[in-house]
């Protein structure tokens, strides 16, 4: 069960970062924006990796600095099979009407699951869409290899 | 087939070139370097919006210069995947409408495989050499592409995490040297010590797969401490960059030169953003030379995005008889080629090389 309250981990490592991203994952459900917040290196591709993995995609899971968009399969659990995960990063983006461009709008509304890196950027514009459940974690790197991580639902009701 | 139009939309670039055959007669790119320059030097302007903006005079430019009319065309090759969805239908809807209106076939083509294509666009007289081992580097790939002939693929090997010109564009900025960042990097390591300090090679256990995450983030945790101690002087910043320019170029040759040497390959190309550097080059050359291998490298023009690549890709598909229905449709993902069915693993030369964290 996912919890109402936010939660937080301390990771050790990449592979403890992709079992917080599992662990998040399992809390999923159709149309859920996950908002990620953290500087260079903080293991946001990581999380979402575990993440990825845990929904049953076999590809590689790599950053989208360049590509800005990644989209996979979801092939489990039975209740998401078939829907699209988009992973998005807007470390590039540098004014709102570039976010516009990126037909941010258009990919949130098609049920699936969306992940944003440097969702920061989001703050020139604030979501443009209202997602069935809206999740913000937030990884602060502590020294080279620790990590903490907070999770935190913004859904209307916890809100 | 005389005349052949290419047009690629697939990222920040808006192209189009005309090809005679196999010979490049334009190849117009709409270049983001005044808005760089605006936004102060950093990225760019992302999508469908500014390619249509830009698409219609980037055609007439390209028309132009080759100083043929549209009716002349003899087939249209466009990007349909990998990519922007929206930034490709762009230039998908152009071909589409083009070929409709003047009855002409249509090709899809796969971005990278223009890439491959891109090595061999200014040697149009000589045959392409299969089979041939490409390594695709760039801002978005890192990959290691065998082609067994024209159409045949097979993905060898592939970044896990982050591109190689992602690291290079990240490293950039952390030093905070404008845009773009690979030129940068290259210009300055120029003055810089290689071995000034040791970053990790993710060697990955010899197989032809490549990481660059964890350099990323070793070179951000010296620039810090660096900068933290009040030292981040041009020296230094110099010596960081040649040091973080030698281990990815490090990774990037041993590991092409090995994947070749496995498979057999007697000819080699290095294509995509990153095979501008001038490290790459000179050292991907002289690895080539000693291991005996044929090594074709474009020019940067052709290096970068371009849709004269994609023209060439086209053509050949074109000539294999290769038509697309009006119903081509853009893709955002897809791998070129199929996967290797067993991972091969490449015998580490030196037990000595240093392993990742």
């Amino acid at each position: 069960m996912r919890p109402t309250e936010p939660c937080e981990w301390l990771s050790h490592s990449p592979e403890e970062t992709e079992a917080v991203g599992a662990q998040i994952a399992s809390w999923l459900a159709p149309d859920t924006l996950i908002l990620l917040v953290g500087t260079l290196g903080a293991g946001k591709t990581t999380l979402i990796r575990g993440l990825a993995h845990a929904l049953g995609i076999t590809e590689p899971v790599r950053s989208p600095t360049f590509t800005l968009v990644h989209e996979y399969r979801i092939q489990q659990p039975e209740a998401l099979r078939g829907l699209p995960l988009y992973h998005l990063d807007l470390y590039r983006m540098q004014s709102a009407s570039e976010l516009h461009t990126l037909g941010l709008d258009e990919l949130l509304e098609r049920g699936g699951i969306v992940v944003i890196e440097w969702a920061e950027r989001l703050q020139m514009t604030g979501v443009p869409y209202e997602p069935s459940h809206l999740w913000q974690v937030t990884l602060t790197p502590l020294s080279d290899e620790r990590r903490q991580i907070r999770f935190q639902s913004l859904d209307a009701n916890t809100r | 087939m005389r005349w052949i139009l290419g047009i690629e939309t697939s990222c920040d670039e808006t192209s189009v070139a005309v090809l005679e055959g196999r010979v490049v007669r334009s190849s117009v790119v709409a270049s983001q370097a005044g808005l760089h320059a605006r936004w102060g030097g950093v990225v760019p302007e992302a999508a469908a919006r500014q390619h249509v903006e830009r698409l219609q005079p980037v055609l007439q430019q390209a028309l132009d210069e080759a100083e043929i009319s549209l009716k002349a065309v003899d087939a249209i090759a466009v990007t349909n995947r990998p990519g922007l969805v929206g930034a490709l239908v762009v230039g998908l809807a152009c071909a589409k409408g083009l070929a409709f209106a003047l009855r002409k076939p249509l090709v899809g083509v796969h971005h990278l495989e223009g890439h491959l294509y891109s090595a061999f666009l200014t040697t149009p007289d000589e045959p392409i050499p299969f089979p041939h081992l490409a390594l695709i580097v760039s801002g978005g790939h890192t990959e290691l592409v065998l082609a067994h002939d024209h159409a045949r693929y097979t993905l060898v090997g592939e970044t896990l995490d982050d591109a190689a010109g992602e690291a290079f564009d990240k490293v950039a900025r952390l030093l905070e040297l404008g845009y773009p960042g690979g030129p940068a990097i290259d210009r300055l390591a120029k003055q810089g010590d290689p071995k000034a300090f040791r970053f990790p090679r993710a060697w990955l256990d010899g197989t032809p797969n490549f990481s660059f995450s964890g350099l990323k983030t070793a070179v951000l945790r010296e620039v810090e401490s660096q900068r933290a101690q009040g030292a981040l002087g041009a020296q230094t910043v110099a010596d960081l960059c040649a040091s973080f320019q030698q281990a990815v170029v490090e990774v990037l040759v041993r590991k092409t030169v090995q994947t070749a040497q496995t498979l057999g390959v007697k000819t080699v190309t290095v294509v995509g953003g990153v095979a501008a550097n001038s490290v790459v080059q000179s050292q991907m050359q002289s690895a080539c030379q000693q291991a005996e291998l044929a090594l074709y490298i474009p020019p940067p023009q052709y290096c970068t995005d371009n849709a004269a690549m994609i023209a060439l890709a086209g053509y050949f598909r074109l000539l294999g008889g290769e038509r697309a229905d009006y119903d081509l449709d853009a893709y955002a993902s897809e791998r070129l080629g199929q996967a290797l069915a067993q991972p091969i693993g490449v015998a580490r030369k030196r037990s000595s090389a240093p392993k990742t964290n």
